[in-house]
Protein backbone atom coordinates (compact mmCIF):
# COMPACT_ATOMS: atom_id res chain seq x y z
CA UNK A 1 0.00 0.00 0.00
CA UNK A 2 2.70 2.59 1.11
CA UNK A 3 5.49 2.78 -1.17
CA UNK A 4 8.86 3.82 0.31
CA UNK A 5 9.32 7.89 -1.26
CA UNK A 6 5.59 8.06 -2.29
CA UNK A 7 4.91 10.52 0.32
CA UNK A 8 8.36 12.45 0.96
CA UNK A 9 6.85 15.49 2.60
CA UNK A 10 4.86 13.38 5.09
CA UNK A 11 7.72 11.21 5.88
CA UNK A 12 10.25 14.00 6.56
CA UNK A 13 8.00 15.78 9.07
CA UNK A 14 7.57 12.65 10.93
CA UNK A 15 11.19 11.70 10.77
CA UNK A 16 11.63 15.18 12.77
CA UNK A 17 9.03 14.09 14.98
CA UNK A 18 9.99 10.70 15.66
CA UNK A 19 13.69 12.29 16.73
CA UNK A 20 12.14 14.93 18.73
CA UNK A 21 9.80 12.60 20.72
CA UNK A 22 11.76 9.10 21.39
CA UNK A 23 15.16 11.35 21.90
CA UNK A 24 13.51 12.01 25.40
CA UNK A 25 11.84 9.55 26.20
CA UNK A 26 11.94 7.03 29.39
CA UNK A 27 14.42 4.10 29.63
CA UNK A 28 13.03 0.48 29.02
CA UNK A 29 15.34 -0.69 32.30
CA UNK A 30 13.65 2.57 34.23
CA UNK A 31 9.95 1.44 33.09
CA UNK A 32 10.44 -2.59 32.84
CA UNK A 33 12.02 -2.78 36.86
CA UNK A 34 9.39 -0.32 38.22
CA UNK A 35 6.81 -3.18 36.60
CA UNK A 36 8.32 -5.98 38.13
CA UNK A 37 8.58 -4.01 41.14
CA UNK A 38 4.66 -3.28 40.64
CA UNK A 39 4.23 -6.62 40.18
CA UNK A 40 5.77 -8.26 43.33
CA UNK A 41 3.61 -5.70 45.56
CA UNK A 42 0.80 -6.78 44.48
CA UNK A 43 -1.10 -9.73 46.25
CA UNK A 44 -0.83 -13.10 44.09
CA UNK A 45 -3.92 -14.18 42.16
CA UNK A 46 -5.72 -17.88 43.35
CA UNK A 47 -4.28 -20.88 41.96
CA UNK A 48 -6.25 -21.43 39.03
CA UNK A 49 -6.37 -25.27 38.40
CA UNK A 50 -7.28 -25.11 41.83
CA UNK A 51 -9.55 -22.94 41.38
CA UNK A 52 -10.77 -24.64 38.42
CA UNK A 53 -11.01 -27.72 40.06
CA UNK A 54 -13.40 -26.68 43.25
CA UNK A 55 -15.76 -25.31 40.12
CA UNK A 56 -15.69 -28.04 38.54
CA UNK A 57 -16.43 -30.45 41.61
CA UNK A 58 -19.15 -28.31 42.76
CA UNK A 59 -21.45 -28.39 39.45
CA UNK A 60 -20.62 -32.33 39.58
CA UNK A 61 -22.24 -32.30 43.23
CA UNK A 62 -25.45 -30.07 41.72
CA UNK A 63 -26.11 -32.27 38.76
CA UNK A 64 -25.90 -35.25 41.31
CA UNK A 65 -27.99 -33.42 43.97
CA UNK A 66 -30.49 -32.31 41.08
CA UNK A 67 -30.54 -35.87 38.86
CA UNK A 68 -31.39 -37.64 42.50
CA UNK A 69 -34.50 -35.59 43.52
CA UNK A 70 -37.32 -35.92 42.05
CA UNK A 71 -40.41 -34.17 42.58
CA UNK A 72 -43.37 -36.78 43.84
CA UNK A 73 -46.06 -37.09 41.17
CA UNK A 74 -49.82 -36.26 42.48
CA UNK A 75 -51.76 -39.38 43.51
CA UNK A 76 -55.01 -39.46 41.27
CA UNK A 77 -58.48 -39.44 42.97
CA UNK A 78 -59.72 -42.67 43.65
CA UNK A 79 -62.84 -43.13 40.95
CA UNK A 80 -61.20 -41.18 38.64
CA UNK A 81 -60.47 -42.63 35.19
CA UNK A 82 -57.32 -43.54 34.04
CA UNK A 83 -55.70 -40.88 31.37
CA UNK A 84 -55.60 -43.90 28.74
CA UNK A 85 -59.39 -44.70 28.68
CA UNK A 86 -60.64 -40.93 28.88
CA UNK A 87 -62.52 -39.80 25.86
CA UNK A 88 -63.53 -36.73 25.18
CA UNK A 89 -66.98 -35.76 24.77
CA UNK A 90 -66.84 -34.43 21.61
CA UNK A 91 -64.83 -37.57 20.76
CA UNK A 92 -68.07 -38.66 18.78
CA UNK A 93 -67.81 -35.87 15.88
CA UNK A 94 -64.70 -37.36 14.70
CA UNK A 95 -66.74 -40.69 13.79
CA UNK A 96 -67.24 -39.75 10.52
CA UNK A 97 -68.49 -42.17 7.87
CA UNK A 98 -65.85 -43.98 5.64
CA UNK A 99 -63.12 -43.42 8.67
CA UNK A 100 -61.81 -46.54 8.04
CA UNK A 101 -60.66 -45.89 4.99
CA UNK A 102 -58.20 -44.22 6.14
CA UNK A 103 -57.48 -46.71 8.64
CA UNK A 104 -55.45 -49.36 6.34
CA UNK A 105 -53.65 -49.77 3.37
CA UNK A 106 -55.36 -50.50 -0.04
CA UNK A 107 -54.61 -53.98 -1.66
CA UNK A 108 -55.57 -54.39 -5.26
CA UNK A 109 -58.06 -57.36 -5.66
CA UNK A 110 -59.40 -56.88 -1.60
CA UNK A 111 -62.42 -54.88 -0.43
CA UNK A 112 -62.49 -52.98 2.53
CA UNK A 113 -63.61 -54.63 5.48
CA UNK A 114 -66.75 -52.23 5.65
CA UNK A 115 -70.08 -52.97 7.69
CA UNK A 116 -72.16 -53.19 4.38
CA UNK A 117 -71.96 -56.38 2.42
CA UNK A 118 -69.31 -55.79 -0.52
CA UNK A 119 -70.17 -56.96 -4.06
CA UNK A 120 -67.23 -56.52 -5.54
CA UNK A 121 -66.90 -60.00 -7.18
CA UNK A 122 -67.84 -60.49 -10.63
CA UNK A 123 -69.78 -64.12 -9.01
CA UNK A 124 -71.90 -61.89 -7.04
CA UNK A 125 -73.08 -59.79 -9.93
CA UNK A 126 -76.55 -60.08 -11.98
CA UNK A 127 -75.67 -61.73 -14.77
CA UNK A 128 -76.87 -60.05 -18.25
CA UNK A 129 -79.29 -61.90 -20.22
CA UNK A 130 -77.77 -62.96 -23.17
CA UNK B 1 9.51 -17.13 23.04
CA UNK B 2 11.35 -17.10 25.77
CA UNK B 3 11.20 -14.26 29.08
CA UNK B 4 14.43 -13.06 28.19
CA UNK B 5 14.29 -13.06 25.01
CA UNK B 6 10.83 -11.84 24.98
CA UNK B 7 11.69 -8.82 27.17
CA UNK B 8 15.07 -8.23 24.58
CA UNK B 9 12.21 -7.70 21.83
CA UNK B 10 10.53 -5.34 24.19
CA UNK B 11 13.31 -3.84 24.92
CA UNK B 12 14.10 -2.99 21.16
CA UNK B 13 10.71 -1.53 20.12
CA UNK B 14 10.69 0.51 23.63
CA UNK B 15 11.47 3.88 21.81
CA UNK B 16 8.56 3.27 19.47
CA UNK B 17 6.62 2.06 21.76
CA UNK B 18 6.65 5.54 23.45
CA UNK B 19 6.05 7.18 20.53
CA UNK B 20 2.54 5.42 19.72
CA UNK B 21 2.03 5.35 23.64
CA UNK B 22 2.32 9.36 23.43
CA UNK B 23 0.16 9.54 20.16
CA UNK B 24 -2.27 7.67 22.03
CA UNK B 25 -2.22 9.58 25.16
CA UNK B 26 -3.32 12.80 22.97
CA UNK B 27 0.92 14.34 23.42
CA UNK B 28 0.37 13.43 27.49
CA UNK B 29 4.57 12.27 28.12
CA UNK B 30 3.24 11.55 31.62
CA UNK B 31 0.61 9.31 30.97
CA UNK B 32 2.65 7.74 28.19
CA UNK B 33 5.10 6.66 31.02
CA UNK B 34 2.36 5.20 32.77
CA UNK B 35 0.45 3.05 29.82
CA UNK B 36 3.97 1.78 28.76
CA UNK B 37 4.67 0.72 32.22
CA UNK B 38 1.18 -0.41 32.72
CA UNK B 39 1.93 -2.37 29.61
CA UNK B 40 4.87 -4.10 30.40
CA UNK B 41 3.48 -5.12 34.04
CA UNK B 42 0.32 -6.71 31.54
CA UNK B 43 3.08 -8.72 30.07
CA UNK B 44 4.99 -9.51 33.09
CA UNK B 45 1.85 -10.83 34.64
CA UNK B 46 0.41 -12.54 32.42
CA UNK B 47 -2.64 -10.05 31.44
CA UNK B 48 -1.32 -9.86 27.86
CA UNK B 49 0.38 -12.90 25.82
CA UNK B 50 1.85 -12.68 22.59
CA UNK B 51 0.99 -15.91 20.44
CA UNK B 52 2.62 -15.23 17.61
CA UNK B 53 -0.36 -14.85 15.66
CA UNK B 54 1.17 -11.13 14.29
CA UNK B 55 4.55 -9.88 14.73
CA UNK B 56 5.37 -8.35 18.11
CA UNK B 57 5.11 -5.07 17.20
CA UNK B 58 1.18 -5.46 15.70
CA UNK B 59 0.97 -7.28 19.13
CA UNK B 60 2.60 -4.60 21.75
CA UNK B 61 1.20 -1.39 20.06
CA UNK B 62 -2.32 -3.25 20.44
CA UNK B 63 -1.65 -3.84 24.04
CA UNK B 64 -0.73 0.39 24.42
CA UNK B 65 -4.00 1.16 22.54
CA UNK B 66 -5.86 -0.76 24.94
CA UNK B 67 -4.57 0.42 27.65
CA UNK B 68 -4.51 4.12 26.94
CA UNK B 69 -7.99 3.73 26.24
CA UNK B 70 -8.55 1.79 29.43
CA UNK B 71 -6.83 4.50 32.14
CA UNK B 72 -8.50 7.14 30.09
CA UNK B 73 -11.93 5.80 30.83
CA UNK B 74 -11.07 5.12 34.24
CA UNK B 75 -10.14 8.89 34.62
CA UNK B 76 -13.34 9.87 33.01
CA UNK B 77 -14.79 7.76 35.99
CA UNK B 78 -12.95 9.32 38.61
CA UNK B 79 -13.21 12.70 37.02
CA UNK B 80 -16.82 12.35 37.30
CA UNK B 81 -16.81 11.00 41.09
CA UNK B 82 -14.94 13.75 41.88
CA UNK B 83 -16.15 16.57 39.87
CA UNK B 84 -12.72 17.25 38.76
CA UNK B 85 -12.41 19.21 35.46
CA UNK B 86 -9.56 18.84 33.26
CA UNK B 87 -8.00 22.15 32.14
CA UNK B 88 -7.42 22.13 28.12
CA UNK B 89 -8.29 19.69 25.39
CA UNK B 90 -7.44 15.95 26.39
CA UNK B 91 -6.19 15.30 22.65
CA UNK B 92 -4.28 18.29 22.05
CA UNK B 93 -1.16 17.95 21.78
CA UNK B 94 1.68 19.31 24.40
CA UNK B 95 2.79 22.41 24.41
CA UNK B 96 6.57 22.68 23.33
CA UNK B 97 9.00 24.13 25.56
CA UNK B 98 10.89 27.48 24.56
CA UNK B 99 14.64 26.13 23.66
CA UNK B 100 13.16 22.92 21.50
CA UNK B 101 11.47 25.63 18.87
CA UNK B 102 14.34 25.47 16.06
CA UNK B 103 14.96 23.41 13.20
CA UNK B 104 13.90 19.89 13.77
CA UNK B 105 11.80 20.78 17.35
CA UNK B 106 9.79 22.99 15.20
CA UNK B 107 8.62 21.32 12.32
CA UNK B 108 7.76 18.93 14.86
CA UNK B 109 5.57 21.10 16.89
CA UNK B 110 4.19 22.22 13.73
CA UNK B 111 3.41 18.26 12.90
CA UNK B 112 1.73 18.08 16.34
CA UNK B 113 -0.58 21.11 15.61
CA UNK B 114 -1.62 19.59 12.68
CA UNK B 115 -2.05 16.19 13.52
CA UNK B 116 -4.11 17.70 16.65
CA UNK B 117 -6.68 19.16 14.38
CA UNK B 118 -7.24 15.50 12.34
CA UNK B 119 -9.82 13.41 13.74
CA UNK B 120 -8.38 10.64 16.07
CA UNK B 121 -8.45 7.84 13.45
CA UNK B 122 -7.07 9.50 10.85
CA UNK B 123 -4.06 10.73 13.06
CA UNK B 124 -3.79 7.02 14.69
CA UNK B 125 -3.41 5.58 11.07
CA UNK B 126 -1.00 8.41 9.74
CA UNK B 127 1.37 7.57 13.18
CA UNK B 128 1.50 3.91 12.89
CA UNK B 129 2.29 3.99 8.83
CA UNK B 130 4.54 7.03 8.73
CA UNK B 131 5.87 7.45 12.85
CA UNK B 132 6.12 3.67 12.99
CA UNK B 133 6.70 2.49 9.41
CA UNK B 134 3.57 -0.27 9.70
CA UNK B 135 1.91 -1.22 6.17
CA UNK B 136 -1.85 -0.32 6.38
CA UNK B 137 -2.39 -4.40 6.56
CA UNK B 138 -0.57 -3.99 10.19
CA UNK B 139 -2.15 -0.66 10.83
CA UNK B 140 -5.41 -2.35 10.79
CA UNK B 141 -4.41 -5.12 12.25
CA UNK B 142 -3.19 -2.96 15.39
CA UNK B 143 -6.37 -0.61 15.38
CA UNK B 144 -8.93 -3.44 14.72
CA UNK B 145 -10.56 -1.98 11.83
CA UNK B 146 -10.68 -3.34 8.25
CA UNK B 147 -8.59 -2.70 5.75
CA UNK B 148 -10.89 -0.76 3.74
CA UNK B 149 -11.54 0.95 6.21
CA UNK B 150 -7.61 2.14 7.31
CA UNK B 151 -6.63 3.02 3.78
CA UNK B 152 -10.02 5.20 3.84
CA UNK B 153 -8.18 6.96 7.03
CA UNK B 154 -5.37 7.07 5.25
CA UNK B 155 -5.56 8.92 2.43
CA UNK B 156 -8.23 11.38 3.56
CA UNK B 157 -5.94 11.89 6.47
CA UNK B 158 -2.60 12.54 4.17
CA UNK B 159 -5.13 14.60 2.34
CA UNK B 160 -5.90 16.96 5.41
CA UNK B 161 -2.89 16.97 7.14
CA UNK B 162 -1.06 17.90 3.49
CA UNK B 163 -3.68 21.08 3.78
CA UNK B 164 -2.65 22.22 7.76
CA UNK B 165 0.83 22.26 6.79
CA UNK B 166 0.82 24.03 3.76
CA UNK B 167 -1.52 26.31 5.69
CA UNK B 168 0.75 26.57 8.30
CA UNK B 169 4.13 27.44 5.94
CA UNK B 170 5.24 23.70 5.86
CA UNK B 171 5.71 21.40 3.47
Amino acid sequence: MKRPGEDPDLEQVFSALRHDEQGAGPSFAALWAAAEAHRRARPQRPFRPLFLAVTAATASLLAVVLGLWQVPLPKPAPGAPAISQWRPATDFLLATPGRELLGETPRLGHGFDLATPQSTSSTDRPRRPS
Amino acid sequence: MSERSLEQRLEELHPAGFGWAVQCCGGDRQEAEDVLQTTYLKVLDGRARFDGRSSLKTWLFGVIRRTAAERRRAGWARNLLSLHVRNGHPNRAAAPTPEALSGEAETARALRLALAALPARQREVLHLVFYQDLTVEETAAVLAISLGSARTHYHRGKAALRERLQREGRP
